[in-house]
């Protein structure tokens, strides 16, 4: 109990080591989110809405990198940033940027795939309305989106909820170095490693409270924005590829 | 209203998957005509329904107007079987249909408020669109048409889910609205009665093809293919 209030007292000294892994965990998981929300809807929407060639073949590749093992993500991103790698020139091995980029290779299909998959469940059963209310195609796009509005959001914080969380991509090209890139995780697991068990266990519990008040937003948006019928669709739709995800 | 015109649908095929589901040589319609669509389950009535709305392609073929200038004016309403609600209120779900028709917002209001009222569902003008059964569902994508002037309005199965006063009052409403705008009208139903009621001539398919066309009392009473007289006698019309 000691050490959980002294690290929440600690959170919340400014300068202090805690407060400032939780400034750069909060940093890292906003960026990832963004970056593969900006990359992962645009996409999805495409393969949800658009039949094309191949569009099953990536449909796989998309459930497939859903579940990428993070340490592999981060062992591709690691021989990219390396000195040796196409990239190694840019010096980003052991930076936030690479943390994020990490992080972007993992969440960008998880983003992608249920995008796809949100879309996909409302265009079909919205086009034919749209079109025969003589709607322009930018028109329905965009009530396409409003309608999986709630989704969208949701869709925001599982990548955020994926990106708090992750250790292993991140402690490969973060390296875990104290004050430049120690994160939540990382540094769980660096306190469990020199035995301090209570303190380990503190840190989780705080990353848990962060993460219980960013899905409580994620969840009280959503509350308010969908209607029953979306939410049962959606939710079921989101179970099939979570469990997909546990395998 | 605009000036009389012909829809000619020429050598129009439709395939799914390799499976033919419409294979129709010739088919005209007039404007100012109401017409049934009937036919039994997978003939291809609401595939014809969607080529003519424009919502899917053609296979091959497709459809000529004659008598206008400029085809792509036509203003073309279609009705789905299972119509989408939006999230948001019927009066905005029906007000959409008239997005960017150069009406002002007070004369939007009143059509909206007028075609909620026709087909009976004024008292759910502010009830969420997609919180709606059925049968309310269909009023309020039925009022989706009548807001608008349009030139071919094509309504899949409109009564499918309504019972029969509600039936019998969208049948009239539709008469009136062919007669106001002189529309061509195009029904696509399961029952020949309802065909009967509301169509001067059915059209009906069987496994893709026109295997019937003409003035509605003569294809009901007479019909001139095996198709036509197997699907018409299980039926008391």
């Amino acid at each position: 109990m000691n050490e959980l209030v002294q690290a929440f007292s600690l959170m919340l000294t400014p300068g202090s080591e805690l407060s400032q892994i939780v400034l750069l965990t909060l940093q890292m998981a906003a960026f990832s989110t963004v970056i593969s929300t900006a990359i992962g809807v645009p996409l999805g929407v495409c393969v949800g809405l658009y039949g094309f060639p191949g569009k099953r073949l990536i449909m796989r590749l998309l459930n497939t990198l859903m579940g990428l093992p993070p340490v592999l993500a981060g062992l591709v991103v690691f021989f990219i940033l390396s000195r040796s790698g196409p990239l190694g020139s840019l010096r980003l091995l052991y930076t936030l940027p690479a943390m994020v980029t990490a992080q972007v290779v993992l969440i960008t299909p998880i983003v992608c795939g249920l995008s796809a998959t949100a879309v996909s469940n409302v265009a079909p059963r919205m086009h034919e309305t749209a079109h025969g209310m003589g709607l322009s195609r930018g028109r329905e796009l965009f009530m396409l989106l409003y309608e999986c509005r709630s989704q969208l959001v949701s869709i925001l914080f599982v990548a955020f909820g994926r990106s708090i969380g992750e250790v292993g991509a991140v402690m490969l090209v973060g390296g875990n170095v104290q004050y430049k890139t120690r994160v939540m995780t990382t540094a769980i697991m660096l306190e469990t490693n020199m035995g301090h068990f209570e303190y380990a266990v503190a840190l989780g519990i705080v990353l848990l409270v962060i993460s219980f008040i960013i899905n409580s937003i994620a969840l009280s948006l959503q509350e308010r924005t969908m209607s029953p019928e979306t939410q049962m669709v959606w939710n079921h739709s989101r179970a099939g590829r979570l469990g997909g995800l546990r395998k | 209203m605009r000036p009389p015109f012909r829809l000619s649908i020429e050598k129009l095929k439709k395939t799914y998957a390799e499976r033919m589901v419409l294979d129709i040589d010739e088919l005209v319609l007039d404007s100012g005509h109401a017409y049934a669509l009937v036919g039994p389950n997978g003939s291809g009535k609401s595939t014809l329904l969607k080529i003519l709305a424009g919502a899917i392609d053609a296979s091959e073929g497709g459809v000529v107007v004659h008598g206008e200038s400029n085809p792509e004016e036509l203003r073309v309403g279609f009705m789905p079987q299972k119509s989408y609600s939006f999230g948001f209120s019927v009066f905005r779900n029906v007000a959409l249909a008239l997005e960017g028709s150069g009406l002002t917002r007070s004369e939007i209001g009143e059509r909206v408020t007028s075609a909620l009222d026709i087909v009976g569902i004024s008292d759910l003008a502010d009830a969420r669109g997609s919180s709606l059964s059925g049968g309310e569902a269909q009023r309020m994508a039925l009022a989706r048409i009548l807001v608008r002037d349009l030139d071919v309005a094509l309504l899949d199965e409109p009564t499918a889910s309504m019972d029969i006063t509600a039936t019998m009052l969208v049948e009239d409403v539709l008469t009136e609205y062919r007669e106001k705008t002189g529309c061509l009208l195009l029904v696509a139903t399961h029952a020949p009665s309802q065909a009967r009621r509301i169509a001067n001539s059915i059209v009906m398919l069987s496994e893709g093809k026109v295997v019937e066309c003409g003035d509605a009392q003569d294809v009901l009473l007479q019909p001139t293919s095996a198709q036509g007289r197997e699907f018409l006698s299980y039926w008391s019309v």
